[in-house]
């Protein structure tokens, strides 16, 4: 499939529809954690949670659009797009490669999460403001260097230390709300098969009512003759397009279905 | 050369009474990024002079306190930081001045003043993009120049998002404190206190977005034919007299830029 399809096939009607609301909830996660007065941004949640359930395009944009609104009043703000766009972009990727739907999967995310947005803060800050901004993470890197500690380690320390429990508690959050999302509005957008409550059985390898689901599936696929990926939702995936918890039966069926 | 051209029925045309405020956001926005890159190819006092064209601007649209507010609050504030610690954070040979055990560098004072005037520069510009531009205008506009209805739904539907979901937290907060959740205590009750208020908000919000789908759809969103606008931003010969201008100060600016290196 060429790249151009994919993003297509990506920007559902749904994964369109959930984008703003992503951003809001970025708005109101940040402005939440100043009113509890935790010393975290918490502003990435829904960031994760679009780019896990919609992919990397989708997630990339989002991370993208939601710093682009920071900076039309705070442009001090503008590199740092950059920076949430490329997280965006990975957390989504690692969820189309299945990584979230293990527990050490989970951990290796995070790791790669926080190793990716430390070197990013750390890229922006050195070459674009010089070393410091005025955030809290980096006063400690200014009161390190001040202290007579080199300002590469000082950087890469301080910003280590407020990205690790930010991220952490970002991806695990996200998490939380996708757990509690209920199987027919998962299977909407291009990832969410990876988290249906259905695929977990399967993969426990405790397939309840497989044989059932698979019959529901040849019936939806003479069900629905939509045209093109903008079409509602993202019902390709009952079309063969996208490989289900058991591409072979899924493909096999539609076969049969098209005979 | 304003071309009469009459709107069709129901259409309205977008012309605030304010001469700046009347420009087609795209050049607004072209006029700040090319101030933007020729303050970058000089020193810190075309900046100045930029900026206190910035201000004036500002002035002339009635809107000087939003950009005072909003550009001592962020831009000035990171640049008197930024300076600051570049000058006495920075290792160099020539000391200037000793502040109790830190010492002031000339290389120092230098390197912050070149970034100081790097950040000035780009944000004073982009604040009075965000002062001057409305951003329905700006979606509008880049809309009848061929960019997709679905960038311009995105953008305009998180506009209306933010205060709602806001709203929204108010209340979950308000009823989860009311259930006896500490919302002002150690930080550890606090953090305890974030998933309870952020994820019935995230769920609730996620749900409605399937009814919307459905709504949108049955309004023709996901249509392919052409759409019919009820708001037309206009573009005089101002616009394209000042776009032009722009275009032609940028080359001129770069000309000067490549005169000086060759001196």
């Amino acid at each position: 499939m060429t790249l151009a399809r994919r993003v297509r096939e990506d920007f559902s009607l749904m994964a369109i529809l959930i984008i703003p609301i992503a951003i809001a909830i970025n708005f109101v996660g940040g402005s939440l954690a100043l009113a509890l007065k935790l010393p975290l941004y918490l502003d990435s949640i829904g960031t994760f949670l679009v780019a896990m359930l919609a992919g990397p395009f989708v997630g990339a944009l989002t991370g993208f659009l939601s710093l682009a609104f920071v900076s039309a009043t705070d442009p001090t703000t503008l590199p740092w797009t950059v920076q949430a766009a490329v997280v965006g972009a990975m957390v989504g990727w690692l969820a189309r490669r299945g990584l979230l739907r293990r527990a050490a999967g989970v951990v290796l995310t995070i790791l790669l999460v926080i190793l990716v947005s430390v070197t990013g803060v750390v890229l922006i800050r050195l070459f674009i403001f010089g070393g410091f901004t005025t955030t809290g993470s980096s006063v400690i890197a200014a009161v390190m260097v001040a202290a007579g500690i080199p300002m590469i380690p000082a950087q890469f320390a301080s910003s280590f230390v407020s990205e690790l429990p930010d991220k952490t508690l970002s991806v695990l959050l996200a998490l939380v709300v996708i757990r509690s999302m209920s199987d027919r509005y998962l299977i909407k957008f291009s990832n969410g098969h990876l988290f249906t409550a259905h695929s977990r059985r399967a993969r426990r390898g405790k397939p309840a009512d497989g044989p059932a689901d698979e019959a529901a599936g040849a019936g939806a696929l003479q069900l629905a003759p939509l045209d093109g990926p903008s079409t509602y939702g993202s019902y390709d995936r009952w079309r063969g397009t996208r490989p289900a918890a058991a591409p072979a039966t899924t493909a096999r069926a539609h076969e049969e279905a098209r005979r | 050369m304003t071309t009469p051209d009459i709107p069709a029925d129901g259409v309205r045309v977008d012309a605030p009474a304010n001469p700046i405020l009347r420009l087609n956001p795209i050049t607004v926005l072209t006029v700040l990024l090319a101030a933007c890159a020729i303050s970058l190819f000089f020193g810190w006092q075309v900046t100045l002079c930029l900026i206190a064209a910035y201000l004036l601007t500002a002035l002339a649209a009635g809107r000087l306190g939003r950009y005072l507010s909003l550009w001592l609050r962020s831009v000035v504030l990171l640049s008197v930081v930024i300076f600051a610690l570049q000058a006495l954070l920075y290792p160099g040979e020539t000391v200037l001045r000793e502040v109790l055990f830190l010492d002031i560098t000339a290389e120092g004072v230098d390197k912050g003043l070149r970034i100081a005037t790097m950040v000035m520069s780009i944000g004073s510009a982009l604040i009075l993009g965000s002062v001057l531009i409305d951003i329905r205008r700006m979606t509008r506009a880049l809309e009848q120049r061929g960019t997709s209805p679905t960038a311009s739904y995105i953008v305009l539907s998180t506009l209306t998002m933010i205060p709602q979901l806001k709203a929204h937290m108010a209340t979950i907060m308000d009823a989860q404190r009311a259930r006896g959740i500490e919302t002002d205590a150690s930080p550890l009750v606090r953090a305890k206190a974030f998933l309870p208020t952020l994820s019935p908000l995230i769920l609730n919000s996620i749900v409605g977005v399937e009814e919307r789908a459905l709504t949108l759809e049955a309004r023709g969103f996901s249509s392919k034919g052409a759409t019919t606008s009820l708001v037309r931003i206009p573009d005089t010969g101002i616009d394209r007299t000042l776009r032009a201008l722009t275009y032609a100060a940028i080359v001129i600016a770069l000309a000067v830029r490549i005169w000086l290196w060759m001196q």
